[in-house]
């Protein structure tokens, strides 16, 4: 709810502004007569009337047209440039990129970079050394130096390496025994007319053998029979 | 004008936004940089502020071209910049004396009522002086000018009571 005052201050505003009612300058003649406070705020219209006039005496007629369309054509043609300037720019990466790409670049470049890989070797190489990455699977870890009453370190590297053997003295070289003509692929084109009718029959039962496995029949085929080497 | 025609009344939706701006500026610049010159004594500085909101609206309207826009949005606008700048000034402490910022206005203006009202007007803060402007200088009713400001049309009243009452300390009548 308003104060007295807060309604006498837009009363007093209304009057000022020439909206007031008849009820309203009623009301604030009241207030007016009856608060102490309020009684000499004079109510009229000749400040806003004063204002008024000054407004009325301005001759300033300022002319912006052409400097606000000139602004907002100059922002349309520089968005329209970049937009422009961003698609060339898009059109000449891809183009590059793909040319890159197309005659092998890339590769090229991830040798070199490993090439040129610098790395502080343990041992052997000195500080700084440019090594290839052919030489990083040789050099030899660095042992831990044991402590008192701390267990040894387990090198995982080693543990997981199945022992080596010790090379054998002659070579053994298994050559698998060449198969005999008898035990040759059975030819599709056995049954067809383009071979004798003898010479089939004769290499089915040749390959016979090889493919009776049923030991209810007859015992099953040995090894040395299969020709298959161990 | 009725409240609603404040923001509703505006420039053809049909027409590109180029076009609505020029119309706009065609029948609102005049008005709207005597506000903003009498609310920031500087005419220089009034026009750049009219100028950016001009700008303003031809960017919203570009971004969104069936929204409404009239001279309610411009003022608000308007009204916001030229607060915005005077804030500004206040918190750098610059001073300009009154015969220099006068002496801006041209010749046939510098009567002794306009001298007066721009004297006294200089000594209103920000929200006072936007409601006696948009009241007196844009002819705005108090409840238009409410809904520019996003107020109450009591609160735009009670403003201009108390703006009348500094004027008239300053202008030395008894108040």
């Amino acid at each position: 709810m308003t104060s007295p005052h807060a309604r006498f201050e837009s009363l007093c505003g209304a009057i000022a502004l020439g909206e007031a009612s008849v009820a309203e300058r009623d009301e604030f003649a009241r207030h007016a007569a009856d608060c102490a406070l309020c009684s000499g705020e004079p109510a009229d219209a000749a400040l806003i009337a004063s204002i008024t006039a000054a407004r009325e005496a301005e001759t300033w007629r300022p002319s912006m047209e052409r400097s606000i369309l000139s602004r907002i054509r100059d922002e349309r043609s520089h968005r329209s440039k970049w937009i422009v300037g961003a698609l060339g720019w898009a059109a000449a990466a891809s183009i590059g990129l793909n040319v890159l790409f197309v005659t092998g670049f890339g590769a090229k470049a991830t040798t070199a970079f490993f090439d040129a890989t610098t790395v502080s070797g343990p041992q052997s190489a000195p500080v700084g050394m440019r090594l290839p990455p052919q030489t990083f699977a040789t050099i030899a870890r660095r042992p831990l130096a044991p402590r008192a009453g701390v267990p040894a370190p387990v090198d995982l590297a080693a543990r997981r390496l199945p022992p080596r053997r010790s090379a054998p003295a002659a070579t053994i070289r298994m050559r698998k025994p060449a198969a005999p003509a008898s035990l040759e692929a059975p030819d599709i084109f056995a049954g067809l007319a383009l071979e004798p009718r003898s010479a089939a029959a004769a290499r089915s039962v040749a390959v016979e053998p090889l493919l009776r496995c049923d030991p209810a029949v007859r015992p099953c085929a040995r090894a040395d029979e299969l020709h298959v080497s161990p | 004008m009725t409240a609603h025609s404040v923001y509703v009344l505006g420039i053809d939706r049909t027409l590109d936004a180029e076009a609505r701006i020029e119309r706009l500026v065609c029948e609102h610049q005049t008005k709207l940089a005597r506000y903003v010159r009498r609310f920031l004594n500087d005419p220089d500085l009034a026009l750049d502020v009219v100028q950016d909101v001009f700008f303003a609206a031809y960017k919203m309207l570009r971004a969104d071209p069936a929204r409404p826009l009239s001279a309610g949005w411009l003022y608000k606008t308007a009204t916001n910049h030229s607060i915005t700048y005077l804030r500004k000034k206040k918190r750098r402490g610059e001073t300009v004396a009154l015969e220099d910022a006068s002496s801006a206005f041209r010749t046939d203006e510098q009567s002794a009522t306009s001298l007066d009202v721009q004297s006294a007007l200089a000594t209103l803060s920000g929200e006072q002086l936007s409601c006696v402007l948009l009241t007196t200088y844009a002819g705005y009713s108090s409840t238009e000018a409410a809904l520019i400001l996003g107020t109450t049309a009591d609160a735009v009243r009670q403003r201009v009571c108390r703006a009348m009452r500094a004027m008239r300390k300053t202008l030395g009548e008894p108040a």
